[in-house]
């Protein structure tokens, strides 16, 4: 017998060292996921693959040996030059790159797509973040409300068995406690739900964290904000902020900088050319039809740059009346939920008041319908749901309106380039 | 006789678009400092104007961007910021540096004015001020640093976030 408890503590504790919960705060969601988030990190190392093409295209221009291309040539030189001395001129972009315009240009490009993409790398990063912090603030939400359902059963079941006791002694009308129970069991299947919910949440919670699938987390409670010494916002005052500090709008004008260049590598195309690659973030450039020599197509190739460009701008545009529309409308609800604050905090105050005077009139040995008892737990459970739910509401949009304006956690973008020394390897 | 008349013509052929080029670097280097006091000038105009729109963070905006770029031509153009500190050096620093710059009070009244309920909500480049001073600053030769840092009326130090 002494054996066994041994052995059974014995496993208990390599159980609780295999898998003990980590305690993790919302600042540490903040430093996780800028360092372990795998879309994060991934485009870290998309930012650091547009950093090296820079180099790769400037090294580009510098002279570069290729053995076939001059065994080529020599063989028409030898050959009495069966292509037209083609090859010893195809020889240029190895010996002289620099010498081909549209290299320069190329160079160009690269080095704006690249901020193209830290700018995007930003704005991913700022997604991943709001929404774990997000997910964080939901987890914390919904363990409050498993309480209040966790509370309100406790306080069912109480009634419960009072009912059923006067259904006994015929104090209660017959079927009283059978409609108590079909709320009980509703109760008890809401609490179920929360459960799974909250399992859910918490697994998605550690993958945007870059936690291993294990990982079992234990949250921090979060202050919940002081609501009624709050100013409502005013819209006018953030629009600014909003579109000047949006990553998403800001790209584009890298993106039509360098549209600049491709028209220029265009219509110098006669002299070359370019075979550079314009590096992870010239996708937007890939569908223009650039080819060496002055002929028939070089000006419809310059229109469909031009074309290009007035494509770019537009997206500029309709991401700035994104952000505009999703300020205003973030705007709104986070002065409802001002407005709403007090309301919501004399509801739950009432309806608690309301539940404990029915609790006293039936200690007292009053007769009243039981289920008007009940009815009133629920309003105390509902109201406080909807109390809570709207602090934690209000705590959301301030976060949403803090990535909008990239004001607090969003301030400190996480270093491409750090990210790769010090990250994790894949 | 002939061969050194040749000799000199050629060489002040050969010197004269050098000469050109010096001269527009002398003319751009000017057109940027007046370019810098007219940014102040706009955005001291819009300073006091709250609560800040559209106008008034554009004319703040553009001050802080004009300092960036002026950084950026001087970094980029060694022969364009040799021929600005030397523009600058020509300038009196007593005079022109409030012209060009904002003094701690000022600042600390346009940062003061671009924060509500919390938030910061002017241009991000207001904060990086003093960054862009300092990079101002090293682009400046050691002479122009010395009286630049010597001169009150231009005192970088005097202004913290």
């Amino acid at each position: 017998m002494k054996t066994s408890v041994i052995l059974f503590m014995a496993l208990l504790s390599t159980s609780a060292r295999a898998n003990p919960p980590e305690t993790i705060t919302l600042q540490d969601v903040t430093k996780r996921v800028s360092e372990s988030n795998f879309a994060v990190y991934q485009n870290a190392i998309r930012v650091y693959q547009a950093k090296e093409s820079i180099k790769a295209a400037r090294g580009n221009l510098l002279p570069h040996l290729n053995l076939w291309d001059i065994a080529g040539a020599a063989a028409d030189i030898y050959t009495g030059g069966g292509t037209g001395g083609a090859g010893v001129v195809g020889l240029i972009s190895d010996i002289v790159p620099f010498l081909i315009p549209a290299n320069w240009f190329r160079v160009q490009e690269v080095k704006l797509l690249y901020q193209a993409d830290q700018l995007g790398y930003q704005a991913l990063w700022a997604n991943e973040l709001m929404s774990a912090k997000a997910l964080y603030m939901h987890v914390v939400l919904d363990q409050s409300l498993r309480e209040n359902i966790l509370h309100n059963i406790e306080e069912v079941s109480n009634i419960h068995k009072i009912v059923q006791m006067r259904e006994l002694l015929g104090g209660a009308p017959q079927g009283s406690a059978r409609e108590i129970e079909i709320r009980l069991l509703a109760l008890q299947e809401d609490k179920r739900s929360m459960e799974v919910l909250l399992q859910e949440e918490l697994s998605q919670l550690s993958f945007a964290m870059g936690m291993p699938a294990q990982t079992t987390l234990e949250l921090t409670q979060i202050d919940l904000p002081n609501m009624a010494t709050l100013e409502p916002l005013n819209y006018d005052d953030f629009e600014f902020r909003a579109v000047d500090s949006a990553p998403e709008i800001n790209q584009y004008d890298y993106f039509i900088e360098a549209s600049d260049y491709v028209r220029r590598e265009t219509m110098y195309s006669f002299l070359g050319a370019s075979s550079m690659s314009r590096g992870a973030g010239g996708g937007v450039f890939d569908n223009i039809p650039v080819t060496p020599g002055l002929g028939f197509g070089t000006a419809p190739s310059m229109r469909i740059v031009s074309a290009q460009k007035d494509i770019l701008k537009l997206q500029k545009l309709g991401a700035e009346e994104v952000i505009k529309r999703q300020l205003k409308l973030l705007v709104n609800n986070y002065n409802l939920d001002l407005e709403n604050y007090r309301n919501l905090k004399k509801r739950t105050e009432l309806a608690k008041a309301a539940l404990k005077q029915l609790f006293e009139r039936l200690s007292m040995g009053e007769n009243f319908d039981m289920l008007t008892l009940v009815e009133a737990s629920r309003n105390h459970l509902s109201a406080a749901i909807s109390f809570y739910s709207v602090q934690y509401r209000f705590l959301l949009n301030e976060d949403r309106l803090a990535r909008l304006i990239f004001h607090g956690d969003y301030g400190k973008l996480p270093n491409a380039k750090e990210q790769i020394e010090e990250g994790r390897k894949p | 006789m002939k061969l050194s008349k040749i000799v000199i013509y050629l060489s002040l052929f050969l010197a004269l678009p050098g000469f050109a080029f010096g001269q527009a670097r002398v003319r751009e280097s000017k057109q940027l400092i007046k370019l810098l006091e007219a940014k102040k000038e706009a955005f001291m105009n819009q300073i006091d104007n709250t609560p800040y729109r559209g106008e008034q963070h554009s004319a703040i905006k553009g001050y802080f961007e004009n300092i960036d770029e002026l950084n950026g031509s001087l970094s980029d153009d060694w022969r364009l910021n040799k021929r600005f500190n030397e523009v600058f050096s020509e300038l009196d620093f007593v005079a022109s540096c409030p012209k060009l710059w904002l003094n701690a009070e000022t600042y600390q009244r346009l940062v003061k004015n671009c924060t509500k309920n919390r938030y910061f909500l002017c241009s991000e480049k207001v904060k990086e001020y003093e960054k862009l001073k300092e990079s101002f600053r090293k682009q400046l030769d050691e002479s122009n640093r010395k009286r630049f840092e010597a001169t009150q009326e231009c005192n970088l130090r005097e202004v913290s976030q």
